[in-house]
């Protein structure tokens, strides 16, 4: 019976194929069940974590970096202010320059970068964690962390959101304090897709609404050869962030004006005399970034990933449940029960009426009364009638 | 050549007394039956009631509608002209009503008196006394034997010089004298009711039963009817057959009395009596009776009374017409049970006289037949209705009889079958999958599948019923997919009230974990095993009020029956198995104990095969899984989580606007069926937890037609809306109803507030419009061409039910 065997083949497959999927599964609550764990043991834990956190490599390209004394004075403030570590978040769709932002920001290449992708990142977040080996500053054993994550998008179809990967980075993310997530975005396109809304709404709905408060926009490929007739780069770049902006699926009333920053990762970026990167509006835009961060870093307490701030849509407006419940009842007492009892009132009113005619009639003619049924067999008949 | 047979006419001879009575084979009776409709009721255990069961009971109550309909047109067999009564002519003149004796006897010798007078031309008037019989006795044996030479066998015979040829066929029937008066037939009618008939043989035998047939019924008008027959050429034995009738004609009638009327006010009589009396009391027609006696069992039949008529007439020879009517009464109620059983070669009848089930006092106590009422046309359907509500009966016959020996008394006979309480039922079936719309024969579509069911209709004595019912879908190995149902009903818990409980196990095919695009999309199937008790409350016309509390163990299962926790799909050759989940608790497994309220108003009917009206469907799923913490991380409480889930739609079915109103000639006579124009909206929303198993899903043949089931999307909240036109095709002479629709489901963008996003995850459209036309014919199968908008191509479907 050869069709049965090549069923049974194809059984196999998918049970191995199976067995594939479920090994997996089962990592995944292994790891679930652990994070689980540690939220119980609360925030000590995290502290300790913090602590004997990875081995910061030294941060090498600091060294060669051309706008290192600007970076140095701001990083300054940090550790002024108590702080021993700037951890920086980025997010984005694929391709739109986040690794190579990594890359131009701590001068080094450490960050792989894929113009065309022909596969899919691998890896969803991938850490630098980089620590100042100056022992002449202050800024000695500062650590700068910039967490590098995959692009956002679905990378099979490409036009929807890559949850899977949201949800392992707030996975990886969980408990760490974030001073900053940059979104990063291209300078250089007209419109927000549906996409972008749906990813930017993603994010939100995975990490919380509050991150937009430690969110700053990056928009990379600063350097606009030309900008689109009837505008100057400076109404190009203000109608970008605009619409940008605007796109933050924050609420209508309460939306944050993010900070925004206009960045050039390529090589090409044009430079001043010191060699610091320069922007065609000739501002020099790793400063401005750097500063950016900073600020942030300095605005209360960092951004720390917990699960309940993931949106449960199970969750939302379960709180309406006995007021909509109540609701019910009330429509169902005052709308449909009325409404039903009349009907039956009318209906039998109506063969009343008709019984009444019949024994009128009857009456009339002299003879006996109409076979009317007795009151129960008229229900049971109007029952067997419903059945 | 002539030939004639004459007829001998006795009068006064046989003679009876006056009022006879009449012979049992033609007394008056009405039957009424009616038939208890074994539709196959078949009630689904399923918790969430979906569009296709509320279509279910709509198709089955329609079913019912037509069993009603069946209930209403009972069979009424009087035959108010066979059996009317003989009155004897009494004083023996010729002109009085000396009719025949009508051959109730068996006296009546016709036979002896007929001769057959070959070439004489004897054309004697038909009249012939007493006096001629022995001779004409005697004459019989040479006279038969002479006109048996007339016939011959066939035509082929040869032709003989000077010898007639051929059969005695009759080519020409000619009628004489037949008054086409009152209910009297008219010409043609009277020649169709004849043995002889033009253009076909007939022989001596013929003649006589036409004669005697004609006498006997029509003896209280006809004095005497000859037959004669005559040689149409001198070739053949072609013959012409002339019919001749002499009606009575009576003179000196001054006056017409009706007699023992006494339901008839005094008004009716005058108006009768004065509306028959002839202008010239010495012209009496012979129709005057015949007037009388209809008008006086019109007034009867009118007024409902089949069991009232004029007995006989009489009173002639004062002058008088007079009309005795016989009112009859209800004298004996009495009940038979009847049980068919399978005989050797034929159906036959048990029959008992108490019941096993339903006592024969309580039959005839529900009946409401009362001694020495009258019988009233309606009384019938009354009656039965009133057996009926005694339950476990199924077939009822009511059948009123006149007394054998006294016509003013009415027996009523009531036939009755019980049920067979206990039953055991078994099907066998062949599952075809469908591919586009259409079945597709497949190995798996030759192994059979069936379903046992045994069920006790009356466990504690007022039709409560236990019913248990195995199927699987592989009787080779049922245990792999044992599906059970047990419940129990008491019909009668309340007034208008049932109580249900029911124990289930279906499988159903998930439709969330499907794609249109990619056809890599592994099934998921859902398990439900539960308890489910509730009420169900009628009233209203089809009004209808369920509550439910249901607990259930809901697993998400594959093909081959393994535990699934999320949708996988396979895409671009990647097994993706990061899908919705399937259930609450992420473990393929859910216990849920919910309330459910369903309330329908309905008050649709069917106006000859077309519904009019409106139904408002509404159902409200609670909940109720509270689940309180415990130490340690874990939590008490069932999986199935917190959840208020609300379905509601309105159906409108209204005649279409501009065109012209169907008036109640249409409906009631014409049989028009109206041109109905169907507004339909359904929507839906949930708060709370909401699993895989209770997402809305837009799509399918009673969602949005033209999307299979779930291609447009899952969803937390969505609104359907249908707008349909149909058209009775039957108002033009062909069977079916055509219609076109349009169609449109949205999901209110509510498929992202659904965990996993289940309608983006398997690229689902999310909202999408059809539109198409189709044709419903051969009851419920619906044929359809269906245009999916969204992608732009056309399919045709065949459904079975009601969309709506």
């Amino acid at each position: 019976m050869p069709p049965k065997k090549l069923q049974e083949n194809a059984d196999l497959e998918e049970e191995e194929f199976d067995e594939d999927g479920l090994v997996e599964d089962v990592d995944e609550d292994d790891e679930g069940e652990e994070e689980e764990e540690e939220e119980e043991e609360g925030e000590q834990e995290e502290e300790e974590e913090e602590e004997e956190e990875e081995k910061a490599q030294p941060w090498t390209g600091l060294a060669t970096l051309p706008e290192r004394e600007d970076v140095m004075s701001l990083l300054e403030e940090l550790k002024a202010a108590g702080k021993k570590q700037l951890t920086v978040l980025l997010l984005g769709k694929s391709s739109v320059g986040k690794s190579s932002l990594v890359n131009s920001l701590l001068n080094e290449q450490l960050a792989r970068v894929m113009a065309f992708k022909l596969q899919a990142d691998t890896e969803i977040t991938t850490p630098f964690t980089k620590q100042i080996e100056a022992p002449d500053t202050e800024l000695a054993g500062f650590r700068i962390k910039v967490i590098d994550t995959c692009g956002l998008e679905d990378p099979e179809g490409g036009d929807s959101v890559n949850y899977t990967a949201l949800k392992k980075i707030a996975s990886d993310i969980k408990g760490q304090p974030i001073d900053v997530v940059l979104y990063v975005d291209r300078l250089d396109l007209y419109r927000v897709e549906p996409l972008d809304q749906a990813i930017l709404r993603a994010v939100r709905d995975t990490f919380g609404k509050g991150i937009w408060k430690r969110t700053a926009l990056v928009l990379t490929h600063g350097n606009l050869a030309q900008t689109p007739p009837g505008s100057d780069y400076d109404s190009f770049v203000t109608r970008r962030i605009r619409i940008l902006r605007k796109a933050m699926p924050a609420g209508r009333l309460l939306r944050p004006a993010l900070p925004a920053v206009i960045a050039e990762n390529s090589e090409a970026c044009p430079a001043d005399k010191a060699g610091k990167r320069m922007l065609p509006d000739s501002s020099l835009w790793v400063n401005e970034l750097v500063t950016t961060l900073v600020d942030m870093g300095l605005r209360g307490k960092p951004y720390k990933y917990h699960p309940r701030m993931t949106r449960k849509p199970n969750n939302s407006f379960k709180w309406l449940i006995p007021f909509v419940a109540a609701g019910q009842f009330y429509l169902w007492t005052k709308v449909l029960k009325p409404q039903l009892e009349a009907d039956y009132k009318n209906m039998q009113a109506s063969d009343e009426h008709i019984w009444t005619v019949k024994a009128e009639q009857r009456r009339k003619l002299g003879i006996g009364p109409p076979l009317k049924p007795s009151k129960q067999n008229a229900w049971r008949l109007e029952q067997m009638y419903e059945d | 050549m002539l030939a004639s047979y004459k007829p001998g006419f006795r009068h006064g001879r046989n003679q009876e007394t006056r009022g006879c009575l009449r012979d049992s084979t033609s007394s008056k009776r009405l039957v009424i039956k009616c038939q208890r409709d074994a539709g196959d009721a078949s009630t689904s255990g399923q918790s969430s009631v979906n569009p296709s069961k509320i279509d279910n009971i709509k198709a089955f109550k329609a079913a019912l509608l037509g069993s009603g309909a069946c209930l209403s047109s009972f069979i009424i067999l009087p035959n108010f002209h066979t059996f009317t009564s003989r009155s004897g002519g009494g004083d023996g003149s010729g002109r009085g009503f000396g009719g025949g004796d009508g051959g109730n006897n068996g006296g009546f010798s016709s036979q002896q008196l007929y001769e057959v007078a070959a070439d004489d031309g004897d054309e004697s008037d038909g009249l012939e006394d007493d006096d001629d019989e022995p001779s004409k006795a005697e004459d019989k044996g040479r006279k038969e034997e002479s006109w048996r030479e007339l016939l011959t066998p066939s035509d082929e015979q040869e032709e003989l010089q000077g010898q007639r040829t051929g059969t005695n066929r009759c080519v020409e029937l000619v009628i004489e004298g037949w008054p086409e008066v009152g209910s009297l037939p008219k010409l043609d009618d009277l020649k169709d009711m004849l043995h002889i008939q033009e253009g076909h043989i007939f022989d001596y035998q013929d003649v006589v039963d036409d004669r005697r047939k004609l006498e006997m019924q029509y003896d209280e008008y006809i004095a005497s009817v000859d037959i004669k027959t005559e040689f149409v050429d001198s070739k053949t034995n072609h013959q012409r057959v002339i019919f001749k009738f002499t009606p009575y004609v009576f003179s000196g009638l001054e006056d017409i009395q009706i007699k023992g009327a006494n339901l008839m006010p005094q008004k009716a009589v005058e108006s009768i009596v004065k509306s028959c009396l002839p202008d010239h009391p010495y012209r009496v027609d012979i129709g005057v009776m015949d007037k009388v006696r209809e008008k006086i069992e019109k007034w009867y039949q009118d007024k409902g009374l089949p069991f009232c008529y004029v007995g006989y007439f009489d009173g002639m020879d004062e002058g008088i017409l007079r009309a005795n009517v016989i009112e009859a009464k209800i004298n004996d109620v009495s009940v038979k049970y009847e049980k068919a059983v399978l005989g050797p070669d034929d159906t036959e009848y048990d029959t008992y006289a108490e019941g096993k089930i339903v006592p024969a006092d309580r039959i005839i106590e529900a009946s409401g037949f009362k001694k020495g009422e009258h019988y009233h046309i309606d009384d019938g359907y009354d009656a039965m209705n009133n057996i009926y509500a005694c339950g476990l009966l199924e077939d009822i016959n009511i059948e009123p009889e006149q007394d054998m020996t006294d016509p003013s008394k009415i027996n009523i006979k009531i036939k009755v079958d019980e049920i067979e309480a206990k039953s055991m039922e078994m099907d066998l079936d062949w599952t075809f999958q469908m591919k586009n719309g259409l079945p597709k024969i497949s190995r798996q579509s030759l192994i059979p599948g069936g379903s046992v069911e045994f069920s006790h209709e009356n466990l504690l004595g007022d039709s409560q019923s236990l019913t248990v019912s195995l199927s699987s879908s592989d009787w080779r190995n049922p245990a792999q997919d044992l599906g059970f149902q047990m419940s129990y009903t008491e019909p009668f818990y309340a007034p208008n009230t049932t109580r249900n409980l029911q124990l289930f196990n279906t499988r159903k095919l998930s439709p969330i974990f499907t794609s249109p695009n990619e056809s890599e999309v592994p099934p998921v199937f859902v398990d439900r095993l539960g308890l489910k008790g509730w009420t169900s409350h009628c009233g209203g016309q089809d009004n209808k009020v369920e509550h439910s509390v249901m607990l259930q163990r809901i697993n998400t299962c594959d093909e081959n029956g393994q535990t699934v926790t999320k949708g996988t799909k396979v895409s671009r050759g990647y097994y993706a198995d990061n899908g919705p989940a399937t259930t609450l608790s992420n473990t393929g497994n859910d216990v849920s104990l919910s309330y459910q309220n369903f309330s329908a108003l309905d008050n649709v009917q069917f106006v000859n095969g077309n519904q009019l009206g409106r139904r408002i469907l509404c159902q409200v799923d609670q909940g109720l899984n509270v689940k309180v913490p415990l130490p340690g991380g874990k939590e008490l409480g069932f999986s199935g989580g917190l959840y208020n889930r609300v379905t509601a739609s309105v159906t409108k079915f209204m005649e279409i606007p501009f065109l012209p109103k169907l008036t109640d000639t249409k409906v009631w006579v014409d049989r028009k069926a109206p041109y109905t124009l169907v507004l339909h909206a359904r929507g839906g929303n949930c708060i709370g937890d909401m699993a895989s198993y209770d997402y809305f899903s837009l799509g399918g043949p009673y969602s949005v037609r033209g999307y299979s089931h779930g291609e447009l999307g899952a969803c937390r909240r969505f609104l359907e809306t249908a707008v349909e036109a149909r058209v009775p095709l039957k108002n033009h002479g062909l069977p079916g109803t055509a219609y076109a629709f349009l169609e449109y489901g949205t999901d209110l963008s509510s498929g992202r507030a659904l965990e996993g996003n289940p309608t983006e995850y398997y690229r689902k459209a999310g909202s999408g419009m059809s539109m198409g036309v189709g044709m419903k014919i051969l009851g419920a199968c619906r044929f359809e061409v269906a245009r999916d908008c969204n992608a732009g191509k056309n399919s045709f479907l065949i459904n079975w039910g009601e969309r709506f």
